[in-house]
């Protein structure tokens, strides 16, 4: 199986541990671009294949048809949360419209399901270091993952983060899977996410 | 001996305080009673004018406090479409005094909600928002709602907030007189039917206004007691006016007995104050540059000129404790992709 990763610096920690450490079967290749540049601000899909007015400004790059791929996966955001306030009908729609349209991996994972009918995973940024900030649980990172994959539907599906890498049942990360910047997966981090993009594509 | 204005200072004489410099060096405008941290929350709510507040706050940087927020991920383009983060609840304007404290009221569940909605068309407005949703509600449950969920965003906002600010804008109104409440547009207006019977105009009296602001005030406090407020008035001119007076004259009379009341409750109460917006917007000293042809709407100009003045005169009365200069985390956010770029040229080997 062939995937095609794309994203912003959270790209990295996929990047080293496929070198490094990964030891499953899929063939994994990275594009990537800072967000202080941009992130994917500004990538299109247009006839099969990636557009961009400055290619060379990403790290890895793709300029063949896309439909090589069996699936891709977009990193480096987070997942929409449920509401916790009532918002109106008009509203809920208006959100959907704005995030397909407007949030980058949405906006592509849709045109990629449009374009090719391949599938689309988008798997979050780390959750902040353990101790840094008052977390929620992983319950609710769980149910937050079920509520975005039931409420956008259109053949994308948002990845949890993985159970092991979080401390005390919370959405905050073991800072063993950190760089030292604690914010970044490391190359552990980064194998274990790419197991459980593996397991999505093997089970969907 | 020396007579009692020897000893004041500059800004106490119209010759050195105002005939003597350009427009634009007018200083000391305001006193502030309070000194307002970068840490401390302040809530705006009010007429139209106090929008600008809550966004003058969030570009220095300052904690303004938003209780009612859009999901994440909605476009600004959509967040104003549906009046997210105009003010600290989805209020939409409180134009007079009396209106604040109905939502106080209806917050500290002093009064019933009322369960009037408006229908057109198939589509369902709120009396009390009528414009919050750009085409409505898409029933009437809907509607109700949302009204709870601005009334508890409402509440939270008065609970959190150190600073509650507040702009006085209309002294004009219409009530039910059946079901005894207030709207903030006349029925038959933005949406809803006019009926003669129920629908009733009021033009407010000094002493009603007063008597609601301050009943609102303490309302607020017996939840929050170390809540402040923050008074100003809207210099925005009447769009129109239901009054027997010329609309010039009604609003004259308008704001000038809006003015008073502020005057009143920030003389006599520690915990009020009093912002001149007013005063720099509509004083002859800057010959109505301030608005747009319209001679009616503020130009961004003169919304900045306000503002500025506000951040000037905090420093000028507790010291230069924040940096007006600063965009908001700028540097955190450069330092920031400055790592993330790091982590790329480590991992794609250049």
């Amino acid at each position: 199986m062939k995937v095609l990763v794309l994203g912003n610096s959270h790209v990295a920690c996929l990047r080293i541990a496929n070198q490094n450490r990964y030891q499953g079967k899929t063939h994994y290749e990275f594009i990537a671009r800072g967000q202080g540049r941009g992130g994917l601000k500004g990538v299109d899909i247009r006839d099969g294949k990636l557009f961009h007015a400055r290619p060379k400004q990403f790290n890895g790059w793709y300029a063949d048809e896309l439909s090589t791929f069996d699936a891709f996966v977009f990193t480096g955001s987070a997942t929409p949360q449920q509401p916790d306030q009532a918002y109106s009908s008009a509203l809920l729609r208006t959100w959907k419209t704005d995030l397909l349209t407007r949030h980058d991996a949405l906006r592509l994972s849709s045109e990629l399901v449009r374009q090719l009918n391949k599938p689309c995973i988008i798997l979050p940024r780390p959750f902040p270091k353990a101790g840094q900030a008052e977390a929620m649980s992983y319950s609710t990172h769980k149910a937050d993952t079920q509520w975005a994959n039931d409420w956008i539907g259109e053949g994308i599906t948002y990845a949890r983060l993985p159970e092991e890498t979080v401390v005390d049942r919370k959405a905050q990360t073991d800072p063993k899977y950190l760089l030292e910047d604690g914010s970044h997966g490391n190359e552990l981090f980064g194998a274990t996410c790419l197991n459980e993009v593996d397991k999505i594509l093997k089970d969907p | 001996m020396k007579n009692p204005y020897e000893s004041l200072g500059e800004k106490s004489f119209w010759k050195t305080a105002v005939a003597n410099k350009s427009m634009y060096d007018i200083s000391e405008l305001w006193d502030p009673k309070f000194k307002i941290g970068k840490e401390q929350k302040v809530v705006t709510f009010g007429s139209c004018f106090a929008q600008h507040i809550g966004k003058a706050l969030k570009k220095r940087d300052f904690k303004w406090l938003s209780t009612e927020t859009p999901p994440w991920g909605l476009s600004e383009d959509s967040e104003k479409e549906f009046n997210y983060n105009i003010f600290s609840a989805r209020t939409g304007n409180i134009y007079t005094t009396t209106l604040l404290k109905q939502w106080t009221d209806w917050a500290l569940d002093a009064k019933p909600v009322p369960d009037e909605v408006w229908e057109k068309d198939g589509r369902f407005f709120d009396p009390f928002r009528p414009t919050v949703e750009p085409n409505g509600f898409a029933s009437a449950q809907e509607a109700q709602q949302s009204l709870r969920q601005t009334i508890s965003s409402f509440r939270s906002a008065i609970e959190e907030a150190n600073f509650f600010v507040f702009t006085l804008g209309l002294t004009e109104s219409w009530v039910n007189v059946e079901r005894n409440y207030e709207y903030p547009m006349c029925p038959g207006t933005a949406a809803g039917t006019f009926d003669e019977t129920s629908h009733k105009f009021v033009n407010l009296n000094f002493q009603q206004i007063l008597n609601a602001l301050s009943q609102s005030m303490e309302a607020m406090q017996s939840i929050n007691p170390k809540l402040k407020f923050i008074l100003t008035v809207s210099p925005v001119p009447l769009t129109a006016t239901k009054s027997a007076q010329h609309v010039l004259v009604a609003t004259m009379a308008s704001k000038s007995i809006l003015r008073a009341v502020a005057d009143q409750l920030a003389k006599n109460r520690s915990y009020v104050d009093y912002f001149p917006s007013y005063e720099i917007i509509n004083s002859p000293v800057y010959r109505g540059s301030f608005f747009e042809p319209n001679q009616r709407s503020v130009n961004p100009h003169g919304v900045g000129l306000v503002m500025d003045m506000f951040f000037k005169c905090l420093v000028e009365k507790f010291g230069d404790y924040f940096d007006t200069q600063n965009p908001v985390g700028s540097s955190a956010k450069s330092a920031e992709d400055e790592v993330c770029e790091e982590q790329l040229l480590e991992a794609f080997g250049k």
